[in-house]
């Protein structure tokens, strides 16, 4: 949705680069060497299934990025997620196809870096990236980084992918989910009788359960809103970082949508076991949106 | 005055009406035909109640949407009054009644929340950050609210309530007697130790008063759980051979740690083959197990356990002192029609 305003903002902060240059990129490589960078939500944490002895239980085949479908997902009538990964070999085919997750639940904008040179040593030819939920889902408020922390750690990133991925290669960058709007759709669960959610976010006061900073019982109506004006905040960063990068960097694509941001996720795209990560239909809005707002979109 | 709208609707939308039979276009109009299988007709509510809770679902998400907007268009022109009546604009107002309003967070305030929470000198420019926006936000709140009180809002949107469901119990295991006062369906795995609790807690009151409950079994299973799906498919043959409820009791018993070995075991006891279980021969029984998790996926069940008394969810997250008060309740109270 915004990815036009962010192409213009970058055309604006590229002052030292001609015109002729802005325009003369690398031919954009067909993204079949798939690399997801995220966290618990590229991981598709608890979206339709869940482990009685593990909380935090990956659900790779519901993946918005990753996601695909065998045996299990068949005979539980899984939702289809329809992910990028699935897109991608049904627009330009199976051969040569690869689709690697680098994103691991309880990663933050200092696990960009890392996971963004593992990126390079696969070759990727599309890195899709959607991070930051760890950095404003803390356990203390001041454990959120600031503003200039949270810049750095996003470049440093960048710069890995700047320098090592393949000429032509796509970067796209996807805003922070609205937490707040997740922290909600728990509430309507709990109250409509379908799911205990507040008996599980009690679970965030012992550090048991992620993002106290949203989820605390203990926590006031005013500090759910702070969080809410962090992640705004840092979707601001990532967007102004993808204007500079695509201005700079003649050899890749990068591209930035607040989509993820923007969809008005809806009770039923929530999980039904933690409340709050998006479940498998919820993972499949974020392809759906995600996709159509990105540079292989309609 | 819907309903006489929705009757003027298909009068006026079909000219020429084939015979004119009002009681009959009232009732097409609450419960319409959606296909005929040459006399006998489906009828939209034949179809809705397979998905009860589906649609439920989707209500809610309606609702949600709608709350959202609500509370949204209450607090614009709750400011846009404001602002009116003070001669400003919105900005204007929120700049005057917030911003100019709200003191700065001292170094004391930075050094005292520091020390409450065990946080060292490092945190300085973080907890000043978080206590400046906190004080602000809560502002803003509390401005918005009295806003509120002085214009006596109200929020009349009504949620939803979770409908009673006609669960799809048909050729499913019961026991108990078909007309006792509550039926309990039992969406479970054999591994799974809540619905262990769940069978035990039924278990109890039908013990109580056999003659009360009727317990229908259905399977619904945990992601990558073999163990859990031969348990399942050892289920259904016990159930071709009608010896169900003991497999079920028997496997149960060892829901907390059920092994293969088990399995291997209770087969026996009950004559049944566990070896070929999850072989290249069981595909069609694992087909078979696939439309009845189905029917647990139309009902709204994602993972075990989950229980309907007399069509009402219960979600095992909610405690079994709930389940055991619904049951009790469902005991003094039985509902008229709640499977099918």
């Amino acid at each position: 949705m915004r990815k036009a305003t962010a192409f213009a903002v970058g055309a604006m902060l590229a002052t030292t680069m001609s015109t002729a240059e802005a325009q003369t990129k690398d031919p954009r490589l067909q993204p079949k060497r798939l690399s997801s960078v995220g966290d618990s939500i590229t991981e598709a944490i608890n979206a339709e299934e869940y482990n009685l002895f593990n909380p935090i239980n990956p659900n790779h085949w519901a993946s918005y990025a990753n996601g695909y479908r065998g045996f299990w997902e068949w005979l539980l009538g899984r939702t289809n997620v329809n992910s990028h990964n699935q897109r991608i070999t049904s627009a330009f085919g199976s051969k040569n196809r690869k689709n690697y997750m680098e994103g691991v639940s309880g990663a933050d904008s200092y696990d960009l870096a890392p996971q963004m040179q593992q990126s390079v040593g696969r070759q990727a030819t599309y890195v899709p990236v959607l991070m930051g939920h760890n950095d404003v889902c803390q356990n203390d408020f001041t454990d959120i980084p600031t503003d200039a922390e949270f810049e750095a750690n996003v470049r440093a990133g960048l710069e890995n992918l700047r320098a090592g991925l393949p000429n032509g290669a796509t970067i796209y960058v996807m805003a922070i989910v609205d937490i707040y709007r997740l922290y909600q759709l728990g509430q309507e669960l709990t109250s409509l009788g379908f799911i205990d959610c507040n008996i599980i976010w009690a679970a965030t006061l012992l550090n048991i359960y992620p993002c106290g900073t949203m989820l605390s019982p203990a926590n006031s109506e005013a500090d759910r809103q702070y969080t809410r004006s962090r992640n705004l905040a840092f979707n601001q960063i990532l967007e102004d970082l993808v204007a500079e990068y695509e201005a700079n960097d003649s050899h890749h694509h990068y591209a930035f949508s607040d989509a993820t941001f923007q969809y008005d996720f809806q009770p039923s795209q929530v999980s039904g076991f933690d409340c709050f990560h998006p479940s498998a239909a919820g993972q499949k809005e974020l392809s759906r949106v995600t996709w159509n707002d990105g540079p292989f979109g309609p | 005055m819907r309903r006489a709208a929705a009757i003027f609707l298909v009068l006026t939308a079909c000219p020429a009406p084939p015979a004119p039979e009002p009681p009959i276009q009232v009732h097409v109009v609450d419960d319409p035909i959606v296909a005929r299988i040459g006399d006998e007709v489906v009828r939209r509510s034949d179809a809705e109640r397979r998905v009860a809770m589906e649609i439920f679902r989707r209500r809610v998400d309606i609702h949600s949407l709608v709350a959202r907007e609500t509370d949204r268009i209450v607090e614009q022109r709750l400011l846009a009054r404001e602002a009116a009546s003070q001669g400003v604009t919105v900005e204007a107002l929120l700049a005057k009644e917030v911003d100019t309003k709200v003191a700065p967070v001292t170094d004391e305030e930075v050094a005292a929340y520091l020390a409450e929470n065990g946080l060292g000198e490092d945190r300085s420019e973080r907890a000043a950050h978080y206590l400046s926006g906190r004080r602000h936000i809560e502002r803003r709140l509390a401005f918005l609210d009295d806003l509120k009180k002085a214009a006596n809002v109200t929020i009349d949107l009504q949620a939803p309530e979770m409908p009673r469901v006609d669960v799809d119990i048909e050729g499913a295991p019961a026991r108990g007697p078909d007309d006792a006062r509550v039926t309990i369906v039992h969406f479970g795995s054999f591994t799974d130790p809540h619905s262990a609790e769940i069978a035990k807690v039924v278990a109890e009151h039908r013990a109580k008063d056999p003659k009360a409950i009727r317990e229908v079994f259905r399977p619904a299973l945990r992601p990558r759980d073999e163990l859990g799906l031969k348990a399942a498919l050892l289920a259904r043959r016990a159930a071709a051979k009608d010896d169900f409820w003991p497999v079920h009791d028997a496997l149960f018993s060892k829901a907390n740690a059920l092994r293969q070995p088990d399995l291997q075991t209770i087969a026996a006891e009950h004559g049944l083959d566990a070896d070929t279980i999850g072989g290249e021969a069981d595909t069609a029984e694992i087909v078979a197990l696939r439309e009845e998790l189905d029917i647990a996926r139309k009902s709204g069940v994602t993972a075990p356990p989950v229980v309907f008394v007399n069509g009402r969810w219960f979600q095992h997250s909610f405690g079994v002192a709930k389940l055991e008060a619904s049951i009790a309740a469902a005991l003094v109270k039985p509902a008229s029609s709640t499977v099918r």
